[in-house]
């Protein structure tokens, strides 16, 4: 028994007690042990979501905004001097505000130079004619909270939008400026902090959203932080769906490379990468296109770094098959009774040299005793084709493959035409035998008009979230299709899928070597990261042919931002 | 028995070497400097002077100081951060006040002119706190949590200066944390290193000093409650009941009239520091922290015996959660910041 008195002690309604007392305690050491009962919470990091996405910073274009940025409105700060701005705003902006704390509530405003031809500064319309006025607004007030100040663009209800602020260091004094977006009406911070380190050019820092914003322009470093202008665009050009996140993943560059591949296998290049493991070894099965077209190749990895090329495992069939033309893209799956393969045949491809497969894109089957073959092929099978009037009217190729609850899900590309564009999107197919038939959910799990084909999954135990990550196709101004980028869709129930529920993944402002065409994307966990393959065309390239295999790495918990 | 320790009045002084020096630095923009750049470590600035150690200086030369890597180019209002060394012997120290302290990161030893070569032997940054033990411990299986503990505590036991708790602003050159911020300090101070009458002096020293910011009035009764709590220093809580009791009045008397409450975070939600600190969010949430600190002085009124000042709270607190309750759109949106716990350091 203790002696001397102890006490709880609370407000007098107060539902808990928060304070413990001990009276006339003699003199001695007394522990004090508290019990929890019942479980720990267990703690599941969230997604990082954000609503909206800075998409890049152009420090190569300058003043020169004519035919850039602009498309649907601008504003130029000061360009009028006294803070006087040139504005011609795209009709879904009602306003656009500032304000910075002191003085008359607005950010200060300077013209370093009228009537230059300076290129950096900005043009006074799009012809992007000379001469120019250099001006910016600025905040730089005797107290240091009095350097930062906020530009509010105020858009009428809901429109989707990208929307470009000008950042010129003029004068050389070394500007780092920080910007913060937040959506207007709940001052919710909408995007990660940008840093643009340097604007001694002008620096363009793009963002999309679909809602009024509210940016913050902070001083890092140098005398004060600028703006000089703003610009309206359409999210995209083609109108095509597009990701306003981004999920975070550093690119490695090339891992692979086309051209040196046994008996010429991948000659044009090497494109669509899988990658299975198997023991400490990494296999990727890949599309060489080589002389007599394009076929399943394979090579062996320990490190996902350094590849040895073991060559074609599916040769094409004769000119009686539906994989004459090509035999490739194919997805494995182990069972009881040995390896299980379902890959793209087409009996239709362009000409010689290129031979691109055409559709109809097929899924067809294949099995070996090990992953390195040899691949038998199983002509009798027919997992699944197209079917007239639907979503996959004109292919149905295969994709990545689970098991789930005692069957077999397939992710296979679906694309059917719509007048005369091709729609494509993703469908689940399920079987319990891998070598019978294939039944097709009636509906994608995306409409057609989300324009992905492809698919690599991963799903995430801690949060129990599926991730799909998939190849999305864009098109240029003169509407020419082509892989623009990797874009992941996540999900808590593999059958149910919300397209909004989307990020890009790679693409080309954070691939390191393609800029151009990215190509199919291919998943595996690496420790605490997820490791991509994907191929791409080295520089600018749209183009087929040509391409290698480049790795990435995600960071795990994934980080959408 | 309370027996006074002759220690706990001085200051702990010991000195760092530089993390890096580097030869020559990038000019500032507009300077023409060449000369050495020294920074500390990358995760500490310390209050601390910079010195350092010649045998043959024969010109002049001048020192600066800066949280950033690169010397500041503060307006002239400001306290400067550049300046001729001071002679001791054979060492140099620049010294920008009498305290002889200032927040250090990044020093510079800028060499403009000379007219023969001459060397730098040793370079220290000589640091300053108050000492004191670990009596608190943390543990928990989760580690992170361990280490955010003992981070915690590490960032205050760098800031017990030689009276108050510091809280170094570079610009403008402040010396002492104000009543908000010193706020979650004290309370890891306690629960830290267990100094209590370090605590106490900064309770005394910030008892009228709310800078005209109405949460840290009120910040400042739940610092007096949380020393009271951990020491039972009832004679404390005595000379400071009537200053309590004005500072919770006064909520009672403002509260829902939307008063002017000139800052209640940095967060953009909270009205962005000064800018727009009487935003609905900031608003709300002072009415959280008034019924918070109601009921929580009423706690502690309870145990010290005031039952008058107990029930008078309580009701306070009661009053208006009842009166909240009553209103099922008392609130629209995140309750993100209802009850902040821990105040963000103003910059004014």
């Amino acid at each position: 028994m203790v002696p001397g008195r102890f006490g709880l002690h609370a407000a007098a309604d107060a539902v808990t007690t928060r304070l413990l007392s001990a009276d006339d305690v003699l003199p001695g050491v007394y522990n004090f042990v508290t019990v929890y009962r019942g479980a720990t919470p267990r703690f599941s990091e969230p997604a990082w979501i954000y609503p909206a996405s800075c998409t890049g910073l152009d420090s190569i274009t300058g003043g020169n905004w004519g035919g850039a940025y602009g498309k649907d409105g601008y504003l130029l700060c000061n360009y009028s001097g006294n803070g006087s701005d040139k504005e011609n705003l795209p009709p879904y902006v009602a306003s656009i505000n500032y304000y910075k704390i002191k003085g008359n509530d607005k950010p200060l405003n300077a013209i370093w130079e009228s009537n230059t031809d300076d290129r950096r500064a900005l043009a006074p319309d799009t012809s992007n004619s000379f001469p120019r006025n250099a001006t910016c607004l600025y905040a730089m007030d005797a107290d240091q909270i009095g350097y930062t100040f906020t530009s509010t663009i105020s858009i009428k209800g809901k429109h989707d939008y990208k929307i470009s602020l000008y950042f010129l260091d003029w004068d050389d004094r070394g500007r780092k400026i920080a910007v913060e977006m937040f959506d207007a009406a709940t001052s919710n911070l909408i995007s990660p902090v940008e840093i643009v380190k340097s604007c001694l050019g002008g620096a363009y820092l793009t963002y999309s959203y679909n809602k009024s914003a509210k940016f913050r322009i902070n001083m890092v470093r140098g005398d004060n932080a600028v703006l000089s202008g703003i610009f309206f665009d359409p999210p995209n050009t083609d109108r095509r769906p597009t990701a306003s996140l981004r999920l975070l993943c550093r690119d490695e560059g090339t891992v692979l490379r086309h051209g040196d591949g046994i008996d010429s296998c991948d000659v044009y290049g090497a494109r669509e990468a899988i990658v299975n493991k198997v023991g400490d070894s990494f296999y990727l099965f890949y599309d060489g296109a080589g002389k007599d077209g394009w076929e399943a190749c394979l090579a062996k990895s320990t490190d996902l770094r350094n590849w040895i090329k073991i060559g074609p495992v599916l040769p094409l069939g004769d000119s009686s098959r539906n994989d004459s033309k090509a035999a490739s893209s194919p997805w494995i799956i182990k069972s009881k009774d040995g390896w299980h393969m379902f890959y793209l045949g087409t009996a239709h491809a362009t000409l010689a040299p290129d031979r691109i497969p055409a559709f109809p894109y097929l899924t067809m089957k294949a099995k070996a005793n090990a992953i390195e073959g040899p691949w038998i092929k199983q002509y009798e099978v027919n997992p699944f084709t197209p079917k007239k009037d639907s979503y996959y009217s004109l292919t149905a190729s295969p994709g990545f493959i689970i098991k789930y609850k005692g069957a077999f899900i397939q992710f296979f590309s679906g694309s059917m035409m719509d007048g005369n564009a091709i729609k494509r999107t993703l469908g689940i197919a399920k079987t319990k035998d891998l070598n019978g038939s294939w039944k097709i959910m009636d509906k994608p799990i995306f409409p057609s008009e989300e324009q992905v084909e492809n698919s690599s999954i991963y799903f995430d135990q801690k949060s129990k979230t599926w991730y799909l990550f998939t190849n999305h196709i864009g098109i240029t101004k003169d509407n020419v299709e082509y892989t623009d980028a990797v874009w992941v869709f996540w999900s808590k129930d593999i059958y149910h899928w919300n397209e909004s529920n989307k990020a890009v993944v790679l693409d080309s402002s954070n691939c390191s070597w393609a800029k151009g065409a990215i190509g199919m994307p291919s998943i595996i966990r690496v420790g605490d990261k997820l490791a991509m393959l994907y191929d791409g065309a080295p520089g600018n390239s749209i183009g087929h042919m040509k391409r290698d295999i480049g790795l990435a790495w995600i960071p795990l918990p994934l980080r959408i931002y | 028995m309370r027996i006074p320790i002759a220690l706990f009045f001085c200051l702990f002084v010991y000195y760092n070497t530089p993390a890096q020096v580097k030869e020559p630095y990038e000019p500032v923009h507009g300077g023409n400097y060449s000369g050495l750049a020294v920074s500390g470590s990358p995760k500490m600035e310390n209050a601390a002077w910079i010195e350092f150690d010649s045998p043959d200086l024969a010109d002049s030369v001048d020192m600066s100081i800066s949280e950033y890597d690169q010397p500041p180019a503060y307006p002239s209002i400001y306290p400067p951060k550049i300046g001729a060394p001071k002679k001791y012997g054979n060492t140099y120290r620049l010294e920008l006040n009498t305290d002889l302290y200032e927040g250090v990161r990044y020093g510079w030893i800028h060499v403009r002119t000379f007219s023969r070569p001459w060397h730098i032997t040793a370079v220290r940054l000589v640091c300053q706190t108050q000492p004191a033990n670990y009596n608190g411990t943390f543990s928990c299986s989760d580690t992170m949590l361990t280490r955010i503990w003992y981070t915690g505590a590490y960032t205050v036991k760098l800031n017990l200066l030689k009276d108050y708790l510091g809280a170094i602003l570079m610009n403008r050159g402040d010396r002492f944390s104000w009543t908000g911020d010193a706020y979650p300090a004290q309370a890891a101070s306690m629960v830290a290193f267990g100094n209590y009458d370090f605590v106490k002096k900064n309770i005394d020293f910030t008892a009228s000093q709310s800078n005209g910011i109405r949460s840290y009035a009120l910040y400042w009764v739940l610092s007096l409650i949380d020393y009271f709590e951990y020491t039972g220093d009832s004679a404390t809580l005595k000379n400071y009941v009537s200053n309590a009791c004005a500072k919770l009045d006064d909520a009672y008397t403002v509260y829902g009239t939307n008063p002017n409450l000139e800052y209640y975070g940095w967060d953009e939600r909270l009205g962005a520091g000064f800018e727009h600190p009487n935003l609905p969010e900031p608003q709300n949430a002072y009415k959280m922290l008034s019924i918070r600190a109601w009921k929580e002085f009423s706690a502690a009124m309870s145990f010290y015996g005031r039952t008058d000042l107990r029930d008078k709270y309580n009701n306070y607190a009661r009053e208006k959660i009842l009166a909240l309750k009553k209103d099922t759109a008392w609130y629209q949106g995140d309750l993100a910041f209802m009850q902040p716990r821990m105040p963000l350091q103003p910059v004014y």
